[in-house]
This record gives C-alpha cells, structure tokens and sequence, in this order.
C-alpha cells in the first residue's frame, strides 16, 4: 500500500473509531472488554489494509472484522457474565448504524448540550470530562450515587431525544 | 417498553443484574425500534465520550483556566518552610524484556551540538526573543536528517529540540519545525531554535523550505529579519557579517533593521548586504554554489520482528519544569534549596540542572529542569520518574508580607522511531489520548485528581507524525498529580 494510500486508510480508522466502538459496545453488551476488542480489531484492520478497496465505504468493512472480533472474544471468555444469545448477537450486528451515526451526530449533540440547563450541562460535561467512574463523580459532589445516576439518566434522555430530533430535522 | 428503556440505561452504566440482563434480551429480540434505541443511546454515549469536551466546552461553559501564576500569602507562622512539590510516577507494567539498546541519545553528537536553554527564565538569554518565546511548547522541532559525516555515532531520529542553540560543526543537519519548516543547516553554522516556526542564524548557512504545508518561517539574523511568505530561499551569513539571501521559490520579505527597510524578494532574487545596510538585490538565472545542498539520510532506530511480543525502539523523553518562590520586604536570610530524586529510569538519565536567583528587590525565584531520555523497549520504555521538591528555607526572620508562588509542568515525549503507522490526523478530532495495553487508544484527556485537599487540573494533549513524535504536554493550574501512569503499545506491522 503506497503512503497515499495508507494516510487515506489512516484517517478512516481515526474518524471510525467512535463507530467502530459503539458497534463493538452494541454487541458485547456494552462489556467493559469493549475497549479492548476494539485494540484487537484496530490491529486486524491495519493489518488487512490492504484488503480494503477504497472505494467500497471503510465503516462496512471494518464492523464486519469487528464482528469476528467479538465473537473471538466471546468465544475465549465464555465466563463473561453479560453475553447476548446467538440468535440475538446476530440480528444486533447486522442493523449497523445509521450513516449520520459519526459526525452529524456529535455536531447535534454540541447543539443539544447547549440546550440544556446550564447546571446540567456541567454535570454532563464533567462527568465525561473526567476519567471518574459514577460513583467516584458522585463522591466529589457529595451526592448519593444513585440520586447522580438518575440524574444523568434524565439529562442522557434529554439529550438522545433532542439528536434524534435533530438529526431528523436535518435530513429532511 | 418504558421498562425495557430503563434497562438498556442500566446496561450502558453497568448496573443491570443477570435477571434484568434476560429480560432486556428478551426486549431486544422481539422489537426492532428497542433495537434502535439501543443502539442510538450507545452511539450518544459514545459521542459524549468522545467529543472534544475541551473544545466544545469553551462555548458550552466558562473557560478553564490554564497556567498563570498561583499567589498566595503567607504569614510568618508559616514556621521557616514552603513547598511546592512535583511529583509524577509513570508506572508501567512489569515487564522488563532485556533488549539490546542502541547507545542513548545525548549530545553533542559527531557533527553537532546542541544546547538548550538552561531555564525558563535563566539570565543566558541568547536573544532577545528567547524570553518571550520561552513559555510556549517545550519541543519547538525535532532533526530529521544529518548527513556529510563519515562514521558519526548513530542518532535515532527524530532528535527532539528545545528552544535553544544548534551548532553544526561538521557536514549538514536538516531540521523539521513543529509547524511545517524544514530547514538545513550547512557546516559550519550557529543557529537558535526560538519556536516551532522561527529561528535566529547567527553565523552560517542555512536553506528554508517547508514539508508541504507551507511554512511561513521567521528566520531573526542580527540586522532584520527575513519573513517567509510561502516559500523556499537559503541564507548565508560569515563572519564578517555580510549576509546573502536567496530565494528559489516564492516570495521573502527581508525587514532590514540597520536602515529601516523592507525588500521584497522574489524568485531569482539575490540580495547582499553588510551589517550597515543593504548593498545590492539582482536577479540571477542560477542558484549560488553557497546555498546548503546533501541528500537526505536518516538513520532510524530499527524494528525488532519475530516471534512473540513485538519490540519496538523507542526513544522517551521525560522533562519537567517547576518554579517556585517567595517574594517579602526582605530576602536576606532566603535560602532556596531543591531535592529531587526524579528521573530514575532504566535508560541514561541527564542529570537535574537548575538555577537560583536571590535579588533584594526582585522575588526570589528558583526553577528546576529536568530531563530524562532514554531508549528502551516499547513494553517498558522507562521506569520510574520520582518526585521533586522545591523547598524555601528561611534561615532568618523575614518581614511580612511573604507572598509564596510556584508552578510546574512536565512532558513525556516518546517517539516511536521507524513506526509510521499513524498520522497527525489521528488526534485532530481526538486531541487528547490515553494508551492501553496494546495499543494507542482515543480518549479523554482532561484529568482531575485530588491533591492534598485541592482539586488540580492537568491536561493531556498529543501530538504525532512521522516527524512529529509523540508529545505530551501536561499543563497544570496548581500542581501535578502524584502520579500518572502510562502504558504504551503498537499495532503490530
């Protein structure tokens, strides 16, 4: 693969990577592994480079050794407690996601959080910001992990409805 | 259906039970709009973890504060002892896989030497810019080229330079800026490194050019100042300060300070000058025998192959700054003291430097810098970087008020060799990274942490390229953290 070649294949892999990862988390059941199968299926990827035709769309590609990549892990750590059935695993990997999955979508989201109360908002952008667990971030506020859980739970329901409106909006 | 929601919330936040987890299954299989909630939550999820929180929070909420300068006063109870610490630990996995290393990288090299500055705000300034241009990146290029000697002691390259002064001695260095230029120098030449897109030539011969992106390079010389406006043009200056500049491409502004004037330079354009002024511009068909030439020769740290873990050469640089200091009526009985056990690693280690400054009528001020490099296996690049300390000690009654003020920050530069496989762009809409195990990972960068009762903001942001190495920069409001902990890994060839 000539360099042009591997800086075009460079910048797929960058801009999949949240793609890829929110695939991986769909059918691992949002495991905490999923970080790692998608370490795995980076390095599958760039190894099969050459394999991917770049006029054919990168993302199919990539899912489809994602899959197999998490059905490798499936298979080596069957004690996994939270693991999706067969018939199931299946009908989740084929429903890819939807093409304004990557950047259309974290653009609805910015506007989204600018909607949001501003209380709220920096509850959100501190919880992402920070590498804290929930409980950790509930500890620093002083607030009773569950009472923070609901409460992001609100706002993430807040925000999901308002991309889903906007991104409709914006297809049309 | 609203309860399946509910569990499809639980299982992104990891609390669902096994019960619940069968149930959702359940759900899931029988409806397909669930399926697609499911999936657009994690897809939010993903992007709320992924999003530039650093960009898009400066219109989102109040910006942060970065840097600046912590005052805080001080009564003389305080008892004869202020501290300001820096603590950073990298902490890497245990695996301590014997390779054969190359010799470290050090200077002076063979056909080179270079020294950087020694602080941030040491009296040896070698320009008048170097101050003001001190406080921006610790890494303002990397060479990326030597040539025309004959067996000089290899270098892995990238070689990471400060600002600071570049001397070639023998055959030529070629030069990459953090922001594009890249530029030879010709032995013998005396060259200062003052940012990522500027340099000062003091004596010698050095040709600009760019990596493609244009470079727009400032080139200070001790008459003026040549301004690159999208181009390519070498200069000459001996050592009877005559000076030469030709431009072989493009445009150059030549600002001339001894008569006020501005040249404006353009392909084929050859201008001479003495220190007193300008002497003659004429347009020539050809490029001067003067101007830098040599072919490209890098000489790259190799890549183990074979069986078993992947070793990879790599090159670590770990530097650290921090100041601190006391400013009061009278500074008589002010002693300045730094400990530091930083920098114990399994590579070479340069040793600690720093410096003092005790003035009546100044703050009393003391800047450490350290700097560790070393070359080792990617699985363990380094050991251990250990804590530093800048005490103040007050061996006599001071007056009030006593103002103590301090601040640190440290960089971690690893540079992964021959290793191409990723590209600047990776982080442009991932500007902060974290490493796991075996690979680079896109992450978060912003980092909170508790120390000693006091919230601290550290800030991770990378950079890479080919010629542009791995950089940390970890900028803190307060102190850093005591520890961070790095693993570092690649995708295999």
């Amino acid at each position: 693969m000539d360099k042009d070649l591997d800086s075009a294949f460079v910048n797929e892999i960058a801009q999949s990577q949240p793609m890829m990862r929110a695939y991986l988390a769909k059918i691992l059941a949002n495991s905490s592994s999923t970080d790692d199968v998608l370490q795995e299926s980076n390095k599958v990827v760039w190894v099969k480079r050459a394999d991917w035709d770049p006029e054919t769309p990168f993302l199919k590609w990539a899912y489809r050794i994602c899959y197999f990549q998490a059905k490798a892990f499936m298979r080596d750590v069957g004690r996994e407690r939270l693991v999706f059935r067969e018939e199931l695993l299946e009908i989740l990997a084929e429903e890819h996601p939807r093409d304004d999955a990557g950047g259309p979508r974290e653009q609805a989201l910015i506007g989204c959080l600018q909607k949001l109360r501003q209380k709220d908002r920096k509850l959100v952008l501190c919880h992402y910001d920070s590498k804290e667990s929930l409980g950790e971030t509930a500890v620093d506020l002083g607030v009773p992990a569950n009472t923070l859980s609901q409460r992001l739970r609100r706002i993430r329901i807040q925000l999901h409805d308002c991309i889903q409106r906007t991104l409709t909006a914006n297809s049309l | 259906m609203k309860e399946s929601y509910e569990l499809i919330w639980k299982l992104i936040d990891r609390s669902i039970t096994g019960e619940e987890f069968e149930q959702l299954q359940e759900a899931l299989s029988e409806s397909a709009e669930l399926r697609r909630f499911y999936q657009e939550s994690l897809e939010t999820e993903e992007s709320l973890r992924g999003i530039d929180l650093n960009l898009a929070g400066d219109s989102l909420m109040e910006k942060r504060r970065w840097g600046g300068w912590k005052v805080a006063k001080w009564g003389i109870g305080v008892g004869g002892a202020l501290a300001a610490c820096l603590a950073v630990i990298f902490s890497l996995p245990d695996e301590s896989t014997e390779i054969d290393r190359p010799s470290l990288v050090k200077d002076p090299q063979r056909n080179f030497q270079f020294t950087p500055w020694d602080s941030g705000r040491d009296e040896k300034e070698t320009s008048a810019l170097a101050a003001e241009i001190r406080e921006r990146a610790l890494w303002a290029a990397s060479i990326t080229a030597v040539g025309g000697v004959g067996d000089g002691s290899k270098i892995a390259l990238p070689y990471a330079l400060t600002g600071g002064i570049l001397k070639v001695t023998e055959g030529w260095v070629e030069v990459t800026f953090e922001e594009s230029a890249v530029v030879r120098l010709e032995a013998p030449t005396t060259f200062e490194i003052i940012s990522a897109s500027s340099g000062y030539l003091y004596r010698g011969n050095v040709l600009v050019s760019d990596d493609g992106d244009g470079a727009l390079f400032d080139l200070f010389y001790d008459q003026g100042r040549v301004v690159d406006i999208g181009t390519s043009y070498a200069m000459q200056i001996d050592e009877d300060e005559g000076y030469r500049i030709f431009v072989m491409e493009g445009t150059v502004d030549n600002y001339n300070g001894a008569i006020l004037g501005l040249d404006r330079l353009k392909e084929g354009d050859l201008l001479a000058g003495k220190n007193a002024g300008r002497v003659s511009i004429e347009r020539i068909a050809e490029t001067p025998s003067w101007v830098a030439k040599g072919g490209a020769r890098r000489e790259l740290p190799g890549v183990e192959t074979g069986d078993g873990p992947l070793k990879i050469q790599t090159t670590t640089w770990l530097r650290g700054r921090a100041g601190g200091g006391v400013a009061s009526g009278s500074l008589a009985g002010v002693r300045l003291r730094v400990t530091s056990d930083a920098c114990h690693n399994s590579g070479e280690v340069h040793p600690m430097r720093w410096t003092q400054h005790l003035n009546e009528f100044q703050p009393a001020e003391v800047w450490y810098h350290a700097e560790c490099a070393a070359i080792g296996a990617v699985a363990n690049p380094f050991g251990h970087l250990g804590a530093t300390s800048v005490v103040v000690d007050f061996q006599d009654e001071v007056e009030n008020p006593i103002l103590f003020f301090g601040w640190g920050e440290a960089s971690l530069k690893v540079d992964l060799g021959a290793l191409k496989i990723l590209d600047h762009s990776f982080f442009r809409s991932h500007p902060s990274i974290q490493f796991k195990d075996k690979m680079i990972d896109f992450g978060r960068g912003s980092h909170r942490q508790n120390i000693e009762g006091q919230v601290a903001s550290v800030k991770i942001t990378g950079k890479f390229g080919p010629t542009r190495p791995l950089v940390f920069d970890l900028v803190s409001s307060n102190s850093l953290p005591s520890s961070l902990s790095f693993s570092l890994g690649l995708v295999e060839q």
